[in-house]
């Protein structure tokens, strides 16, 4: 590894590129479905472009985005690069809070859904920690982080299919709808997606605000304190922008996961892990990596008239690269 | 320049500093010595304000705004396990982080000067490299390279010596005396006590979160303070300016 400072020139250079990927990532998403044609002819036919096409990628892009940046931001306050929001326990926990809202109001997917997620994040995350810290010498290691994540998924998924049971039979398919981790968001209006959109674009603009605190915080609490860093308030409000991020994509996507640990570490290795580069640079690429997964998941079984909901994807994909990234690490941590 | 008043600091249900008093002045080091578990780090810690006192004050007459308190005192600790790897360069220049805007980057003469500060450690060679492949002395080196980068007044030091090999312990505690003689201040907790002699002007013993005894070395670090304080009986060796203390047998009839 040789790195310099970072500049205005290598920041701006990286960023280009990244941007230009997600452009390319975006056109193809918009030109390739279940009726490929030229990009050209597409725009000519507008509805499948418009109400078809542009939302979901829409959608991937910025779901990409806030998954992958929260991953980012999840890891530098704990410490801990296997950290992700779905592994965490995080997205499971807007999962049951949005399921649970569904449950009992049945109010489809107007605010209450993503208010309901928001909260289920963050009352999964405080629990997480208080669980951990309280376990023996628990302190946010990565076992013990790791373990009470798979734990409370477990807890949440229980709690769901408890729901599915005892929900009419429709209700139980709109829930089921809502888990699936799907990017189909025909029937959204153009007033949500857009919404969501600015929510999250906010929530990374707020996090790569904090880029030069989440620097100083990965290196631990004393450090981030006596190199001037408020570490309660930076923590608590990096930590709810984050979760927040995650709850509005579960609540509208469902659970769509290793996204917030797959980009991290792939961009860490590229750029190195200075916040005020890696943030903006998880968010470009979380998203071109979506729509990606998304096209991928729309086309490959397209032969056989269906499509693949997008979580599976990014599972196929993730899975096999946690196992190498936690050998990576626990490897390191034998050598220290 | 620094001064605590009437410092008690609990942790968990174990009261680890009872009262402390203590300051040092412009152009003045002090080193702390003790026992483990006197309370050192914690009164260090307690300094640096990473430690929240229970009761009592840390003032610094350079710094008027709490806030900025790492701008004008920079703690530099014995060693941590950092776990991204950022390149020796990108380590150093965090110390920048309270004098830089929320959206700016470093300055040319901020990465000019870490590279010098880098330089002064004999680690100039890693900057580009991570901070993860170093050795723990190399570290250490780097932490005291970004306190000196910072050019803060008021260094604290927790055990800066630790990882060190002697030439390297040596050229750490004459960069600490050049910046006290430029009108800094330094308080160091050291385990080394003919270092604590030769290269502080006042020393601090510290046992059960009081001080036992605070002076110049020459006054206070005699056989009888240090044996006491230690609890081991202490020999003082001395050959023309230099000292050390050698620790004898604890049960004396092996002696």
């Amino acid at each position: 590894m040789q790195r310099h400072a970072l500049t205005r020139s290598r920041l701006a250079g990286y960023l280009l590129a990244a941007t230009a990927a997600l452009l390319v990532a975006v056109v193809a998403g918009l030109a390739w479905g279940s009726t490929t044609r030229n990009i050209w002819d597409l725009f000519g036919d507008s509805s499948i472009l418009l109400y078809a096409r542009l939302p979901r990628v829409i959608f991937a892009a910025v779901v990409g985005a806030a998954l992958a940046i929260s991953g980012a931001v999840f890891q530098a306050v704990l410490r801990n690069p296997l950290a992700d929001p779905f592994i965490l326990g995080v997205s499971g926990g807007a999962a049951l809070g949005g399921s649970l809202m569904l449950a009992t109001l049945g109010a489809g997917l107007s605010l209450a859904v993503p208010a309901a997620s928001f909260a289920g994040a963050l009352a999964s995350l405080a629990l997480i920690l208080t669980v951990s810290r309280w376990l023996p010498g628990g302190r946010l290691s990565t076992y013990v982080l790791l373990l009470t994540g798979v734990v409370f998924n477990a807890f949440a998924s229980a709690v769901i299919m408890f729901l599915k049971a005892i929900l009419s039979a429709q209700k139980a398919q709109e829930l089921l709808f809502y888990l699936m981790g799907t990017l189909s968001v025909e029937g959204t209006p153009m007033r949500e997606t857009l919404a969501l959109s600015g929510t999250i674009l906010l929530c990374c603009v707020v996090l790569v605000a904090f880029a030069r605190e989440l620097n100083l915080l990965s290196l631990g609490e004393d450090e981030a304190r006596a190199l001037g860093v408020n570490v309660e308030k930076t923590r608590r409000w990096v930590v709810i922008v984050a979760s927040l991020g995650v709850a509005v994509s579960v609540a509208y996507t469902g659970l769509i996961g290793f996204v917030g640990l797959v980009v991290p570490h792939g961009v860490r290795l590229i750029v190195g892990p200075d916040h005020r580069l890696l943030l903006p640079m998880c968010a470009l690429v979380g998203g071109s990596f979506l729509v990606t997964c998304d096209l991928i998941a729309r086309l490959s079984f397209s032969v056989l008239g269906t499509s693949l909901p997008v979580g599976v994807v990014t599972a196929c994909i993730g899975a096999p690269l946690f196992i190498y990234f936690l050998r990576r690490n626990l490897l390191r941590q034998e050598g220290e | 320049m620094i001064k605590a008043e009437n410092v008690h600091v609990r942790l968990g249900k174990r009261d680890v500093l009872l009262g402390i008093n203590c300051e040092a002045a412009a152009s003045e080091s002090v080193a702390i010595i003790g026992p483990n578990g006197a309370g050192k780090s914690t009164l260090l810690r307690a300094l640096a304000r990473i430690r929240e006192v229970d009761q009592g004050s840390v003032t610094c007459q350079a710094c008027p705004n709490p806030k900025e308190w790492a701008r004008f005192v920079s703690f530099v600790p014995q060693s941590h396990a950092v776990v991204f790897e950022y390149s020796v360069l990108e380590f150093v220049l965090m110390a920048f982080h309270m004098v830089n805007g929320r959206w700016s980057l470093e300055s040319k003469e901020q990465v000019a000067q870490a590279h010098k500060s880098l330089e002064r450690l004999g680690v100039g060679q890693y900057a580009k490299k991570a901070v993860t492949s170093l050795s723990s002395g190399e570290f250490q080196r780097v932490l005291m390279a970004r306190t000196l980068a910072m050019k803060a007044p008021v260094w604290l030091l927790d055990e800066p010596t630790s990882n060190l090999d002697l030439k390297h312990q040596i050229l750490l505690l004459e960069l600490v005396r050049e910046h006290v003689r430029a009108g800094g201040t330094a308080i160091a907790i050291l385990h080394d006590l003919g270092l604590a002699a030769r290269y502080f002007d006042r020393v601090i013993g510290l046992r059960a979160g009081a001080i036992y005894f605070d002076g110049p070395p020459a006054d206070v670090m005699t056989e009888a303070h240090l044996s006491d304080l230690f609890d081991i009986p202490l020999k003082r060796l001395s050959e023309g300016d230099l000292v050390s203390f050698a620790a004898c047998a604890v049960d004396p009839k092996i002696q």
